[in-house]
């Protein structure tokens, strides 16, 4: 090894730890693009020019290659993960149709009533879904309707 | 200190990974966990939307630094295992460096030894994580 070549050698090699280090951390690991691809850069400099005692330079340039294609891994995991979140969206969509569609069919014509007891007291509420019911009280709405309309003014439709 | 090229170049290796595992520990120690206010966020979970195996790391170390050791490992279960890999690999290479300095010798059969254990524990520790990248991609 030359004079210089330590130097280059321990640069790129410790680049290459850091790179490899941040590539395999899940939060950081496309950060890890940067430093790597400075530690292949510096081993492959280094590389160019020196004769012998390669050691470091190629251990740094084996290093910086593996966090790279981690580090790229990682923008791929984010690219599937984010594909996924837009179909989980989509299927939990579906989801929620499904089950409004299922409680339409199983309580669409029924009554519900809830009963909430306070010690002596006691709170009832009806709530009727039964969809003949629901479009009878519908049609009556509509004549009141109809018949306001046609009434003169100054008659409130209360008045008969 | 006269040291030969290769044993200034190994001390120098170790000097500098020394020096990130000391910062690691120090923006560990200066972040309070109880305030929370860590400044780097999680990409994977900006872009996803979705928590990643790392997240809570930075707490966790906070956490454990404070000897918070079972709060820490509520945040992130894996962030004992890479902590102790984190101090270990301190003690090896602040032992490694002294050893250089003291003029150990056979300092290329040592430096091959070191980077095989080394290799083989940031595999150890990193490994829940590498095991998710890997599920993710091939699952």
């Amino acid at each position: 090894m030359t004079n210089k070549q330590p130097g280059m050698g321990v640069g790129a090699l410790v680049t290459a730890i850091i790179a490899f280090l941040l590539a395999v951390v899940p939060c950081i690991g496309i950060v890890a693009i940067i430093p790597a691809l400075v530690a292949i850069v510096l081993a492959i400099i280094g590389l160019s020019r020196s004769g012998n005692g390669q050691g470091m330079l190629v251990g740094g340039l084996v290093v910086a290659i593996i966090a790279l294609m981690i580090s790229l891994s990682q923008s791929f995991v984010i690219g599937k993960i984010a594909d996924k979140s837009g179909s989980w969206a989509n299927n939990i969509e579906e989801v929620v149709r499904d089950v409004t569609d299922d409680l339409e069919k199983e309580f669409g014509n029924k009554e519900v009533t809830i009963r909430i007891n306070n010690d002596d007291e006691t709170v009832e509420i009806k709530a009727s879904t039964k969809t003949d019911e629901l479009k009878g009280k519908l049609e009556e709405l509509e004549e009141t309707t109809d018949t306001v309309k046609a009434k003169p003014e100054g008659e409130t439709p209360g008045e008969k | 200190m006269n040291l030969t090229s290769s044993r200034k170049a190994y001390f120098s290796i170790n000097a500098i990974l020394a020096g990130v595992i000391l910062f690691i520990m120090g923006y560990s120690a200066f972040y309070s966990p109880d305030e929370d206010k860590y400044p780097v966020p999680c990409i994977h979970e900006k872009i996803t939307g979705e928590p990643c195996p790392s997240c809570g790391m930075s707490h966790a170390f906070s956490l454990i630094v404070r000897g918070r050791i079972d709060e820490a490992h509520d945040w992130n279960s894996v962030s004992l295992r890479i902590f102790s890999f984190f101090v270990i690999q301190l003690v090896m290479r602040v032992a490694l460096g002294i050893w250089i300095l003291t003029g150990g010798r056979h300092i290329r059969q040592v430096a091959i030894a070191d980077a095989v254990l080394s290799s083989a524990m940031t595999l150890f520790a990193f490994y829940p994580f590498l095991r998710a990248l890997w599920l993710t991609l091939f699952r």
